[in-house]
């Protein structure tokens, strides 16, 4: 179990290192060292899960990391049921993307190649490190290292200004939400003297709630950051600067979902914070609504799908938030097939029409490239949770648990979310795969991508369709399995099948109304979309421009900021006084440095009359004390 | 004491013995034997070390005073021995190729290693001052003679020459100083000092005793204001041998500083301490800003080297057996990057020593990336990154020190290491992001490399599980009180 676990997590760093070592003799060969890597740790998770499955479970301390007096922590790893489901995933999904990325990134420089896979292992190893940790601080580093490879991916085309301000605008948002989260890391040791999750959760219920809510909320807002909610989601659709199959592991089935599996990790704290809870399922009830009205007017392909991932996130806290926590990880599981799958057939779009986005200049590529029109489809289906795809499964026991957890306004929103999220999935499929083309010349540059790209397109739409089906096992299936670590004692589908089945036929039903107005509108033109933009104005111009959020930021932050930086902090503090302070510290070295050279003179007589000017002026300093 | 622990045992001396016949056996078999199979010699050495080393390995846990209880053998002995065994063995794994690119691959010189060492086990294991000046003065006749070893080149002629006269006057200090404080207590053993000073009152002359064997020490250690001659030694001598009188001797100075400061003088603390904060503040400023303006990387590690000895020095400080474990664990961080540093200059350098300015670095690591990996890590160790050797080690001190309430000079010490991060990052700077100027033409010795692979594991596993070195040096202090 050990070993494997180890393998699992350490192999892709170990990859990472080779290739960061070896830039200059791997090249384009970098991914013969990364991709392997990433399928070796896909087979050791996978062990480690069919051993969990059996039963195990381990929690082990690799070697003492930081002993400082009473602060003690381990490099050390839990694995059970949740840890195990993650790792499974992360490592999965990270494999088959990276197997993607040959194709996407065969144009790269050679230095650019290598650097792509060796950044890439190194995420992935961030990732598994995060969810496999069994202590605060070590989960830490992983949340850390993750925002750092992400911040470095997003501005991987560094050379364009778009790219390398929304690396730079991810990192300062996420850091925002981090800083929360550290002092709910401070306070977590400051207050329950440990930060090993075994001390901790076992002994959560020592604190008054009001602390405990504290506490919470602080990593909330950690989790609000990385894991692009309301208000700090802004930075996840900037990020789609970054190549795609970045976008698609990384801002979409792995490094965002760390806030969601951080919050079911800490179920015992929200258990004891129920404000916190509520806040939670609000914050995500919220998003999941924004979000998705968004996405519904917006033309360009990958950002749609970013708005998507914001609002399927916001789905997964309201999981989290209600108490359903399994719903909510079962949720992250298959929104990881379904939308790391619609990310990359996006990036097959872009990638054969030379970076196109613009959906509007697009239509009727399914007949030219088939693959990856069709394995969108799936993913489209299983998002709108059109039975029995995936996304089905886990949105019904996501929304089910709202209603029955005493939430039925989160549900209705939830509810109408899905027939939102239905419409702009397939509004999107009509305008790009069917239809007629409305660009004759990009029409004519489209082709199928290669194998290399279209087998994992294939690979994680077989999952998109079928990973629901883990609801069925025994036991509860994948829900029941995940509640042994989870621990949600109360099964609402025994009591209320009736309602049960209710609700079920209602979320369909939107998913289908959603797809059915998106053909009526965009293929039929009943009504015609541009006869509506015009006549709902108001509602689309705001729609169309993301509500201002951006412009808002801009105005009562950003700006202001900018001012007072380069006003007060520039012109006065750095200018006059800092700049004036190094500056005069630069010539004190200088000066310091040529002083020291007066003494330096190569000659021994010197050299013996310092040693006794400085034995005289010691011993003087030895008396006085 | 009993009786028992009195007799004459040679058993504390054994490692000693071995490295003593290996040192004789090297020398008669070169009289004797056939040319040109002098650096199998370095191997010999190699094997004598090994055996040595477990030998003083056994010993680890056992406690002893033999020898008229002038040598003891105790935690710090065996595990500074250690050290030095490590040292001396990974400046020969440098030495062959080195050797043969200088044409001057002599066996004597493996022998002068050896025997250096042998000096050196016999500072830490002193507890009687004249017992520690023969090993100090074994040790620097040694060094002088291998300071010149490539008597072809005028830098290292004035290098051992300077050496040699600096080193016999402080050598005269440090007997003066020894002088006064026998006048004054009637003994050299440590404990007969300590004896004397519970139950009297400092005198002047004793203080004056204490602080000339304190100049000696410094001077060793290349503390500021007696370091003068550090970078003038450093920048002429071989490069392994810089790597090895960079280390091994700091090494030992910092364990006999730490004993006598310790054990023979403890009560007097309020007045050495004085003197090593402001012999420690000096050698980081000094070290620091005059690496600053560097562009020699011989000189540049020099007046890093000086900088560190600061840094230790704020362990020693703290006077607290939690600051003598990380001066320790200080030192072997400290060891194993120099000792990587220099060993990469040895092979940059080429014959002659003709590559040794940080320009010649430019580009090496598209070259040679994993020699610059490696000189990277070093470099990085040096720096004090997280991750590595070089954090822990400062980290430790540094937290000994806030703990004994040394809050100022932590202070001054932080600061200094974020001065110092400029200059070592400049020379990573110059491998990684300029372009190569040139082919970098060089063979490497197979032994240079295992040498690196043992340094880069050593500074990762010190980085990173400190753990176990650490508490061994800390149950090494075991008579400081706190």
């Amino acid at each position: 179990m050990k070993l494997w676990v180890l393998g699992a997590v350490f192999i892709p760093l170990l990859g990472a290192a080779v290739n960061g070592i070896f830039l200059w003799i791997t090249k384009k060969k970098a991914h013969l060292i990364a991709v392997p890597a990433l399928f070796a740790s896909c087979i050791c998770s996978l062990v480690v899960l069919s051993k969990v499955l059996g039963g195990a479970h381990a929690d082990f301390d690799l070697y003492l990391w930081i002993p400082v007096g009473k602060f003690v922590v381990p490099v050390g790893f839990l694995i059970d049921e949740l840890s195990a489901v993650m790792l499974a995933t992360v490592s999965f999904v990270a494999a088959w993307i990276h197997l993607y990325s040959i194709g996407y990134m065969e144009h790269e420089t050679p230095r650019g190649y290598a650097k792509y896979f060796c950044w890439l292992n190194l995420f992935t190893f961030f990732m598994l490190l995060l969810v496999s940790a069994n202590n605060f601080l070590l989960m830490f580093v992983g949340w850390e290292g993750v925002g750092l490879c992400s911040y470095l991916l997003i501005g991987y085309w560094y050379e364009k200004a778009s790219a390398a301000n929304a690396g730079m605008k991810a990192f300062v948002t996420t850091r925002l939400g981090d800083l929360g989260f550290m002092i709910g890391l401070f306070a977590i040791y400051k207050y329950y003297g440990s930060l090993m999750f075994a001390n901790v959760f076992s002994h959560a219920s020592i604190l008054s709630s009001s602390l405990i809510t504290v506490i919470t909320l602080l990593l909330f807002v950690g989790a609000v950051g990385k894991s692009a909610q309301f208000p700090l989601y802004v930075w996840l659709p900037d990020a789609m600067e970054g190549p795609t199959p970045v976008s698609s592991l990384i801002h979409a089935a792995t490094m965002v979902t760390a806030g969601v599996y951080m919050v079911a990790r800490c179920h015992a704290l929200y258990n004891l914070a129920p404000f916190s809870a509520e806040i939670v399922a609000s914050i995500g009830a919220f998003t999941a609504l924004f979000a998705a009205t968004i996405a519904l007017v917006n033309n360009d392909l990958k950002r749609v799908l970013a708005y998507s991932t914001i609002s399927q996130l916001g789905y997964m806290f309201i999981g989290v938030g209600v108490g359903v926590y399994a719903a909510g990880i079962f949720h992250l599981f298959t929104h990881a097939f379904f939308k790391g799958l619609m990310f990359l057939t996006a990036g097959s779009v872009m990638h054969v029409l030379h970076g196109e986005l613009n959906m509007q200049k697009m239509g009727g590529l399914i007949k030219k490239m088939p693959i990856t029109g069709w394995t969108f489809v799936v993913g489209a289906l299983a998002i709108s949770g059109i039975p029995p795809f995936s996304g089905f499964w886990s949105k019904d026991e996501i929304l089910a648990g709202a209603f029955f957890h005493g939430h039925p306004v989160v549900w209705i929103v939830g509810t109408f979310t899905a027939f939102l999220t239905a419409f702009y999935m397939f509004r999107l499929i009509f305008l790009t795969f069917f239809g007629k083309p409305r660009d004759a010349h990009l029409y004519e540059m489209a082709h199928e991508s290669p194998p290399v790209m279209t087998i994992p397109l294939i690979v994680l739409a077989i999952g998109s369709a079928l990973a629901g089906f883990f609801a069925l096992g025994p036991h509860g299936g994948i829900v029941g399995f995940l509640n042994k670590t989870l621990g949600e004692t109360v099964a609402h589908g025994k009591e209320a099948a009736g309602v049960g089945h209710l609700l079920l036929i209602i979320s369909v039903a939107m998913g289908v109304l959603g797809i059915a107005l998106a053909y009526s509108m965009y293929i039929r033109r009943v009504p015609d979309p541009v006869v509506m933009a015009r006549t709902l104005r108001p509602i689309y111009t705001l729609l169309y421009n993301k509500y201002y959020v951006d412009e808002v930021y801009f105005a009562f932050i950003i700006n202001p900021l900018v001012g007072g930086s380069r006003y007060v902090l520039w012109k006065f503090m750095d200018v006059a006084i800092i700049d004036g302070v190094v500056n005069g510290i630069g010539r004190l070295c200088r000066l310091v440095g040529s002083g020291v050279r007066q003494f330096q003179t190569g000659y021994i007589p010197d050299y013996v009359w310092m040693i006794l000017v400085g034995a005289v002026v010691i011993y003087w300093i030895g008396i006085l004390f | 004491m009993s009786v028992q622990m009195l007799s004459v045992s040679i058993r504390p001396l054994l490692p000693v013995i071995v490295l003593l016949v290996t040192g004789m056996m090297v020398l008669f078999m070169d009289a004797f034997g056939a040319e040109g199979r002098e650096s199998h010699y370095g191997y010999l050495g190699l094997a004598g070390l090994a055996i040595a080393g477990w030998l003083a390995f056994k010993m680890w846990g056992t406690h002893s005073l033999s020898f008229a209880h002038t040598l003891i053998t105790d935690k710090l002995s065996i595990i500074t021995s250690l050290i030095y065994f490590l040292i001396a063995g990974l400046t020969i794994l440098f030495s062959p190729g080195y050797l043969r690119q200088e044409e001057r691959n002599l066996a004597e010189y493996y022998a002068l290693i050896l025997f250096a060492v042998v000096g050196l086990v016999f500072m830490t294991s002193a507890q009687h001052l004249v017992l520690f000046f023969v090993g100090l003065e074994v040790l620097s006749i040694s060094l002088y003679a291998l300071a010149g070893f490539v008597r072809q080149r005028d830098l290292c002629n004035e290098a051992a020459l300077k050496y040699l006269f600096l080193g016999g006057f402080a050598s005269a200090i440090l007997l003066m100083g020894m002088a006064f404080i026998y006048s004054v207590t009637g003994s050299l053993y440590f404990q007969d000092v300590a004896r004397y000073v519970i139950h009297s009152h400092p005198s002047v002359a004793l203080l004056l005793g204490i602080v000339l064997v304190l100049v000696g020490f410094f001077f060793k250690v290349s503390a500021a204001p007696f370091h003068a001659w550090a970078p003038d030694v450093y920048g002429g001598a071989p490069a392994p041998v810089a790597g090895f009188m960079a280390t091994a001797a700091k090494v030992a100075v910092f364990g006999v500083m730490l004993r006598f400061l310790g054990m023979a003088v403890y009560p007097l603390k309020v007045h050495w301490i004085a003197v090593v904060t402001v012999v420690s503040v000096a050698s980081m400023v000094i070290g620091n800003f005059a690496a600053l303006r560097q562009d020699n990387i011989k000189r540049l590690l020099a007046y890093s080297s000086i900088a560190h000895a600061g840094y230790a020095l704020v362990g020693v400080a703290a006077a607290s057996r939690q600051g003598g474990a990380a001066v320790l664990f200080y030192m072997l961080a400290y060891s194993l990057m120099n000792l990587g540093a220099f060993g990469v200059v040895s092979l940059v350098g080429r014959k002659g020593e003709r590559y040794v300015k940080i320009s010649d670095y430019a580009g090496l690591a598209a070259k040679h990336p994993v020699l610059a990996a490696a000189m990277a890590i070093c470099f990085f160790s040096l720096a004090g990154v997280p991750g590595t050797a070089g954090f822990m080690g400062k980290f430790y001190v540094f937290a000994s020190g806030v703990r004994a309430g040394q809050i100022p000079l932590v202070v001054i010490a932080v600061l200094n290491s974020a001065v110092a991060a400029y200059y070592y990052l400049r020379v990573v700077y110059m491998m990684y992001m300029e372009e190569p100027k040139e082919e970098y033409v060089f063979t490497i010795h197979p032994a240079a490399v295992i040498a690196l692979v043992i340094i880069v594991i050593g500074i990762f596993q010190l980085g990173l599980i400190p753990g176990g070195v650490l508490s061994a040096s800390y149950s090494s202090f075991a008579w400081f009180m706190s």
